[in-house]
């Protein structure tokens, strides 16, 4: 289902949400999920393209229902639980496009990444 | 007449002593690109007392010998240079002899291993540690400190020959010596000075000076607070001065420093890896210890803010815990920087494998692994540097390691990218170690003939029948 991205950030995100995929229940859902989340960080930004699976690339699609600004440095306060993500977007550490737009997939990735992050 | 396979199998038995083509093949060959030669002979003695024997022999029958501790290392430094050599084993010889608690040194044999070291040490002596250099966990402890290689201790206390309190070694000629305080007797194997230092007879020579058959090394104890931490960060020069800053300051007991597709191999990507643009350059590995927790998180602090004063020229660059490596990665991550043996898997994706390391001045290392990573660039092999700042920032170590597949045209571009890789080592006067014939040759066409000149004196002296490990060094 995942194809193996070559990029850093991509791998990693790749292995983390592969972890939770295997609760079958969950794959399940994200399997009915469409919709294009641009992971834009500091580093680079990645692609995660839901359609019957999730999809990697490297670099910004531009079509892409949410796009969610968050640096490296985040995403690890967000994995030694630091932090969370509504407090992170409270601060300004995550900002996100397209939320008002597209909520419910605001909501589902959300929780897949705070999920992934922690594991 | 007697052969001379018989003849040293009266010394170690008949089934220690091998002219049989599978083991000549074996021996004749490393991973490397160095060309293989096949010894006529390979034996395996048990004892000092075997091996003065056999150096005897070869003495009468003038027949060279080959030193193999347990083979492990990545260089050619075990491949015949000469027809009809024999090859020593000394993988038989792996006797722990004694752990001196009080004085924190070990007595070992040349086939103890890293593994053994430390398996041994924690189970019989937890309260002290050895020191674990990102190689096989086979490799000899005893031909690692002879090679002066590195080690996870290093960054504090430099290359691994510093760690020899003395040794036991057979002459060229065939009398065992000692060097250093154990010329008192046993239990007694503290230093080396003060007296003529002459491990130096030993370390650095790769066998031609004599077969060491028993050495005293430094053990230290193991701090009860410890804390690990990767440091991502970009750009060889911005990357070389944050690890110099971090060594000098005394923070770290080690600091490993790594390509990016190192990191990325550790945490499972496949071959081949490429480096990729926005990616950080480097990941370095970060062991700090203390005594007490209020030591160990006052170090953390200054190194937070070291990195965090780095962040005015390069805001990207991230110290994460640990902790948060292990959640995001893998939990063998752990094994990364507990025993660094663990992540040499990784180096093995192939056939080949291949590298050229040195030790080189601090005000030459970011312009060395600059205008290294283009070379490596240019002949398209993954980037896999690995850096270390030594003994308190003394001197620094950079290596270049390809991984690749062992056919004709990978071999002949790896010796032109190693050769490369070489010139420009020399022209920044780093000096490379565990050389290959082929580097040593051109490290004399630039040094002190003098020097050069008495390499060759002592040799002679040591060996008149010229029957240790002939053609080494490229002598």
């Amino acid at each position: 289902m995942l194809d193996a991205p070559k990029d850093f950030i991509g791998y990693l995100m790749s292995q983390l949400i592969t972890r939770q995929l295997k609760d079958p229940k969950l794959e399940s859902r994200v399997k009915g999920w469409t919709m294009t989340v641009v992971l834009a960080t500091d580093y680079y930004p990645v692609t995660l393209t839901f359609d019957r699976g999730v999809r990697f690339s490297k670099g910004a699609a531009s079509d892409a229902t949410l796009t969610v600004e968050i640096s490296f440095g985040t995403i690890i306060r967000l994995v030694m639980e630091e932090t969370s993500t509504i407090k992170a977007v409270l601060k300004g550490e995550i900002k996100a496009k397209g939320m008002f737009r597209h909520p419910v997939a605001m909501k589902r990735f959300y929780g897949l990444l705070s999920a992934a992050l922690k594991g | 007449m007697v052969s001379l396979k018989e003849k040293f199998g009266r010394i170690v038995g008949a089934d220690r002593v091998s002219d049989g083509a599978a083991e000549r093949y074996v021996y004749s060959r490393d991973m490397t690109e160095n060309p293989p030669h096949e010894p006529q002979l390979v034996v395996m003695p048990s004892t000092a007392e075997e091996v003065q024997q056999i150096v005897r022999l070869a003495n009468e029958e003038r027949v060279p010998l080959v030193p193999f501790a347990t083979g492990q290392s990545v260089g050619g430094l075990t491949i015949p240079q000469v027809d009809d050599a024999v090859i020593v084993d000394l993988k038989r010889m792996n006797k722990i002899l004694n752990v001196d608690e009080e004085g924190m040194y070990i007595v070992v044999e040349p086939g103890v291993t890293f593994g053994h070291v430390r398996k041994y040490l924690d189970e019989n002596h937890p309260s002290l540690r050895y020191t674990y250099p990102i190689s096989s966990p086979f490799t000899s402890v005893i031909a690692n400190a002879l090679l002066q290689g590195l080690c996870d201790l290093s960054t504090r206390y430099g290359a691994m020959a510093e760690f020899i309190n003395g040794l036991e070694a057979v002459l060229p000629t065939g009398e065992i010596v000692r060097v250093g305080s154990a010329i008192l007797g046993d239990d007694n194997w503290f230093g080396r000075f003060p007296l003529p230092d002459l491990v130096g007879l030993f370390t650095g020579w790769q066998g031609m000076t004599g077969i060491v058959t028993k050495m005293a090394l430094q053990l230290w104890p193991k701090k009860p607070f410890t804390r690990h931490f990767a440091l991502f960060t970009f750009g060889e020069f911005m990357t070389t001065d944050l690890l110099k800053q971090i060594a000098r300051g005394d923070l770290a007991e080690d600091a490993g420093a790594l390509s990016f597709s190192v990191v990325k191999a550790l945490i499972g990507m496949p071959a081949p890896i490429e480096a990729i643009e926005g990616e950080p350059d480097y990941g370095t590995f970060l062991t700090l210890s203390g005594i007490t927790s209020l030591e160990l998180d006052e170090k953390v602090r200054v190194l937070e803010r070291i990195v965090d004063r780095s962040k005015a020229e390069e805001p990207k660059n991230l110290l994460i815990p640990f902790e948060a490596v292990a959640r995001l990665m893998s939990e063998e991550a752990y094994g990364w920087v507990d025993f660094p043996s663990d992540s040499f898997k990784q180096l093995t994706e192939y056939d080949g494998l291949t590298w050229m390391g040195t030790y080189i001045h601090p005000k030459n290392w970011g312009e060395a692994l600059f205008k290294g990573r283009r070379i490596v660039e240019k002949y398209g092999y993954e980037l896999m540097a690995f850096l270390k700042p030594m003994k308190g920032m003394h001197f620094c170590e950079f290596k270049f390691i390809i991984r690749f597949p062992r056919d004709d045209e990978n071999l002949k571009k790896v010796r032109q990218c190693n050769n490369e890789l070489l010139d420009l080592a020399l022209d920044l006067k780093a000096i490379p170690y565990k050389t290959p014939v082929w580097s040593a040759r051109k490290l004399h066409e630039r040094a002190d003939p003098n020097f050069i000149e008495l390499v060759r004196r002592i040799r002679n002296l040591l060996d008149p029948n010229g029957i240790m490990n002939p053609g080494r060094w490229g002598l």
